[in-house]
């Protein structure tokens, strides 16, 4: 059945989206700290939504923190060695994270669920210290004074200013205009027939064999896409911060990722995203309660497993239920 | 040319010989009745034709071509299909959905198409949708198209099972206990739809417990015991075998 785009299903996110682009700005334009928040958010939301099209295959990939340092330190060498413009830079990270996405998607090919996490996770473990010994890429010390994305103008009009660290504005929509286009990809690709024989995949994969579904090729256009995701995120946040050590994408950010589409709901598009603001906006008042963090995430996801498996989004569809 | 030849096919699971040194030949347009106790090594036969498993020793040849150990979804581009032995469906699709997905092999356009929508991708929706609404009127499931899978009753779920593997548009169709927990009045129907694949010349194996219905459909039997072919010829033959008797109600009870 071919989906049909009704507008009315989607007017509560047009609302948002003018929320998000135009009134938020207007009353907290100025607080570097609400504006940091949402801009972390934007963009862990898509490294998550990465992982959650791997979800949707049938995989856990816990090591989307792999792509997102390749994406940072390919766009920080590029800029730092080559004087790259960030503009560039941003998409060859994001296709360098694709192709190294693809390199791992084939040689793990045969492997089920279970052991393609546990793997994507030693690999996690062991790039930190592979960044820690290479001196290509500055070793324990990293790389600094990563250049900001520049100003673009077309026949003397400024259509992109020049990025700086004291005004986040430019950031903020940057990394919303970032994760609208995102959204509206994978939504593409999920309502499209590739999403439906990922689907597919997904409930059963040997009958999905046995009509003649291509396992291996559906799975490594979302392992690429899952990577390509990753890659333009770490891109964005050393054009943001300037710098990146071995020690800025760990296992943790890798566990956290999956944890923020199961939290927001797995079945949703907008359920990493619901995840990953939803712990961004926490992380700050949780700091101060910083021995007791751990805990908190844990009692938070036991809460969340054991009486909304479907994630938070899922509080939605239980209204309509007890309404009827 | 045969359609189907299997040489000296075997498979072990370790030290347990799940189909020993089995030879059989198919000619195109037979229905050929697959029987045998519980264990015999039916469903692996089938596994091994269809890359499922791995094939420990021996071949198998498809209109003259070697399919040994090729990958499960390449033998269906052969047109070669089966159905499972479990109610074995996409339980979280409606029926529609699960035989328009299964028509994967009918599309046209690329991946790439399939995302931008080309007329090439429109194309391939319009005539995927006029197929699947044949095969479900064809099944008498028509009306349940819209039904999500996982609400069916079993009987519709077996005939579901069957769809999907039309949906391979098959010269070769394996099915797996096709009529097992389904009443007398299901089961009638769905060998009625089975002699009609034949008729639209479908070549077929069929494993089935149910004698009278074996009986009755096949052109040939061929009987399976311990993993081993121990007899192959028409129903008559069959039924009157001593070695087919003797694997079903076993040596002793004869004395």
């Amino acid at each position: 059945m071919i989906h049909k785009f009704k507008w009315t299903r989607y007017i509560g996110l047009f609302v948002l989206g003018i929320i998000y682009l135009i009134v938020i700005p207007l009353i907290w334009g100025h607080s570097s700290f609400i504006l940091n928040i949402a801009i972390t958010a934007s963009i862990f939301s898509i490294a998550a939504l990465g992982v959650w099209i791997c979800f949707k295959v049938g995989l856990m990939n816990m090591g989307q923190s792999i792509f997102l340092a390749l994406g940072g330190y390919c766009t920080a060498i590029l800029s730092v060695k080559l004087g790259l413009s960030f503009w560039l830079c941003l998409p060859i990270s994001g296709i360098l994270a694709a192709i190294v996405g693809l390199f791992l998607g084939s040689v793990t090919r045969w492997l089920k669920g279970f052991y393609f996490s546990i793997l994507t996770f030693v690999l996690n473990m062991a790039m930190k210290q592979i960044l820690m010994i290479s001196d290509f890429t500055g070793g324990a010390s990293g790389i600094r004074n990563v250049a900001r994305p520049n100003s673009v103008s077309i026949g003397g009009l400024t259509i992109i200013p020049q990025f700086n660290g004291d005004n986040k504005l430019p950031y903020y929509f940057l990394a919303a205009v970032l994760l609208i286009i995102t959204v509206i990809v994978i939504w593409r690709l999920t309502t499209c027939p590739i999403g439906r024989m990922t689907d597919a995949l997904c409930q059963n994969d040997k009958l999905a064999a046995s009509v003649g579904i291509n396992i291996v090729k559906y799975r490594l256009i979302s392992i690429c896409t899952s990577s390509f995701l990753a890659g333009i995120s770490g891109a964005f946040f050393v054009g943001y911060t300037t710098v990146i050590y071995p020690i800025t994408y760990t296992t943790t950010e890798s566990i956290y990722l999956p944890i923020y589409c199961l939290f927001g709901g797995v079945n949703y598009i907008i359920g990493p995203i619901l995840g990953a603001f939803f712990f961004q906006a926490v992380f700050p008042f949780l700091s101060i309660l910083h021995d007791y963090q751990a805990i908190i995430y844990a009692l938070i996801m036991i809460v969340v497993i054991r009486w909304l498996p479907n994630g938070i989004i899922s509080l939605r569809f239980r209204r309509k239920k007890v309404a009827e | 040319m045969a359609l189907l030849e299997v040489k000296n096919l075997t498979k072990r699971f370790g030290g347990l010989v799940a189909v020993n040194n089995v030879d059989f030949v198919l000619e195109e347009g037979e229905l050929v009745g697959l029987i045998g106790p519980n264990g015999s090594g039916k469903s692996t036969f089938f596994n091994l034709i269809t890359g499922i498993h791995s094939i420990t020793s021996g071949k198998v040849f498809y209109q003259g071509k070697d399919i040994t150990g090729l990958s499960g979804y390449k033998i269906a581009t052969k047109g070669l299909a089966r159905t499972f032995q479990a109610t074995t469906v996409f339980k979280d699709m409606t029926v529609f959905e699960n035989v328009a997905v299964s028509l994967v092999l009918k599309r046209k356009a690329s991946s790439l198409g399939q995302f931008f929508n080309t007329l090439a991708s429109k194309g391939d929706e319009k005539r995927i949708k006029e197929t699947v609404l044949e095969i479900l009127d064809y099944l008498e499931l028509i009306n349940l198209k819209d039904e999500n899978a996982k609400n069916l009753p079993h009987g519709s779920l077996k005939l579901l099972g069957i769809a999907i593997a039309m949906a391979v548009s098959p010269k070769l169709m394996l099915l797996d206990e096709p009529l097992t927990g389904m009443n007398s009045a299901e089961s009638m129907h769905v060998m009625k739809k089975i002699r009609g694949l034949g008729k639209r010349g479908i070549t077929m194996i069929v494993v089935e417990h149910d004698m009278g219905a074996i009986m009755s459909l096949s052109d040939r039997i061929m009987v399976f015991n311990f993993g081993k072919k121990i007899a192959d010829g028409k129903p008559e033959e069959i039924r009157k075998n001593k070695d087919v008797i003797d694997a079903y109600l076993g040596t002793e009870r004869w004395d």
